[in-house]
């Protein structure tokens, strides 16, 4: 049963409109705009290119965050939902797990992509690269889920989306950016790796139910 | 008599029609003198001569920023568990105020920070920590008007004031976790209170001004909440 769902939810997330391939084509585009205006020095861009990584990743978390509750309220496949059998949280864990697959991860996938081609010592920290950018790839989805389900059935999701989400991804942010240049200053990444981690654990445990009580509210509020 | 009593409006208005006037001669009496106090009568300070006057200011604003937002934690927290209205009304009367107060804080440190630092600005711990407050005050606001009936605005934001919760420990801590340009508090504990880093003759206006101020902020937020009652009984009625 919740097998289908889950399939039934990550179909209709990317269908006919191919998100993965938007999000890896939005990193690749942004990541080439802020090399257009930073300037094509390679030394100057091996520093900058950990934190401008993760700028882009959490930007590219966004994508795909209006229809992730919006459509299924439209329609009514959310009521259907909410009568289903399947708990609340658990769709709304299927929600957060299928916008990783549409859109964080494939992000972070161009992510760590990107940097490999562009900077020549990226390989000695390949591993500590990939596992920080997946982890700040399912957080992302889980601080997403919390915005789409706050700004459910509001006038101009949109920027509003951008106003709650960005703050709430500044700590992943952080301990990913510092995790992914910890190699270049020559200190470990164990810390922040860690310190990501621990946030990831906790916002993927809470994020569901949390998001689950907003939207039964927005749906039981008169 | 427990706490819901006064979630009752009439007994607030009640409460209300008490406190004002008690908090208004407090801010008239506090405020000028602490003012005078703060900006004529204590001393410049050793390094860095009048333009630690501005710490007056700030300081309290900071204590503000953080306070006010705990307070509609607080409020959110009743607001979502037992679906008070006069909780989501709370939370549009004091979460404009927590957010001019976090603006006061960040451009009296701004101003600071130039002749002191030698910059407007710096990213470090405490510093960030402040603007994303700041930053989480503003999409709290912007929820409580994105929706067409402002109950499910008053919820939205309730849930963000307290997921946003998670940053006062972090703003706090800030200065203690990491090694940042921002000084440790002075302040930080009542053993420290009673034994300060801090001259007596600096304390004083500092304390008169943070009382003060926050009476002054109590008021604004208790005159808010009286004109969203009317307003939302108003809409109620249908007028």
């Amino acid at each position: 049963m919740s097998g289908v769902i889950f399939t039934r939810i990550l179909s209709r997330m990317t269908r006919g409109r191919g998100l993965q391939m938007q999000a890896l084509l939005f990193f690749v585009l942004a990541l080439a705009a802020f090399v257009f205006g930073i300037g094509a020095d390679p030394e100057q861009l091996e520093t900058l290119m950990p934190g401008l990584v993760w700028a882009i990743l959490v930007l590219a978390g966004l994508l795909g965050l209006p229809d992730l509750l919006e459509a299924d309220a439209a329609d009514g496949t959310l009521d259907d939902l909410l009568l289903s059998k399947i708990s609340l949280p658990s769709v709304m864990a299927m929600k957060m797990a299928a916008h990783a697959a549409a859109t964080t991860l494939p992000a972070a996938l161009a992510a760590l992509i990107c940097t490999s081609a562009m900077s020549p010592d990226a390989f000695k920290y390949l591993p500590q690269l990939a596992t920080g950018l997946a982890l700040g790839a399912i957080s992302f989805s889980a601080v997403g889920l919390l915005g789409a389900a706050l700004t459910l059935g509001s006038r101009r999701a949109g920027t509003l989306l951008a106003v709650i989400v960005l703050p709430l991804g500044v700590p992943p942010l952080i301990f990913g950016a510092g995790a992914a240049s910890a190699p270049l200053l020559g200190v470990s990444p164990v810390m922040p790796l860690s310190l990501l981690a621990a946030f990831t654990v906790a916002a993927i445990t809470l994020a569901p139910f949390a998001a689950a009580a907003i939207v039964r509210m927005k749906v039981t509020t008169p | 008599m427990n706490l819901s009593y006064f979630a009752n409006p009439a007994h607030f208005e009640k409460l209300a029609k008490v406190v004002l006037p008690l908090l208004s001669t407090l801010c008239i009496i506090l405020l000028p003198v602490g003012l005078v106090d703060a900006l004529i009568i204590s001393p410049p300070d050793y390094q860095q001569g009048d333009a630690v006057r501005i710490m007056y200011v700030h300081v309290p604003s900071a204590w503000l920023s953080m306070a006010i937002y705990a307070a509609c934690g607080i409020a959110a927290i009743i607001g979502i568990v037992w679906k008070h209205t006069l909780a989501e009304l709370f939370l549009r009367a004091a979460l404009p105020v927590g957010a001019a107060a976090t603006a006061l804080c960040l451009i009296t440190g701004m101003l600071w920070g130039k002749p002191m630092w030698g910059t407007w600005w710096v990213w470090d711990a405490r510093l960030t920590s402040v603007l994303v407050l700041m930053f989480i005050y503003i999409a709290t606001i912007a929820l409580l008007d994105a929706f067409d009936r402002p109950e499910q605005g008053g919820q939205a934001a309730a849930w963000m004031t307290v997921i946003g919760l998670v940053n006062l420990p972090i703003i706090k801590y800030s200065v203690e976790w990491w090694n940042t340009l921002h000084q440790p508090s002075s302040l930080s504990s009542l053993k420290r209170m009673m034994n300060p880093a801090m001259a007596g003759d600096m304390l004083r206006p500092l304390l008169v001004m943070t009382v003060g101020l926050t009476c002054l902020a109590a008021i604004i937020v208790i005159l808010r909440l009286k004109a969203e009652m009317l307003a939302r009984k108003k809409a109620v009625k249908g007028i």
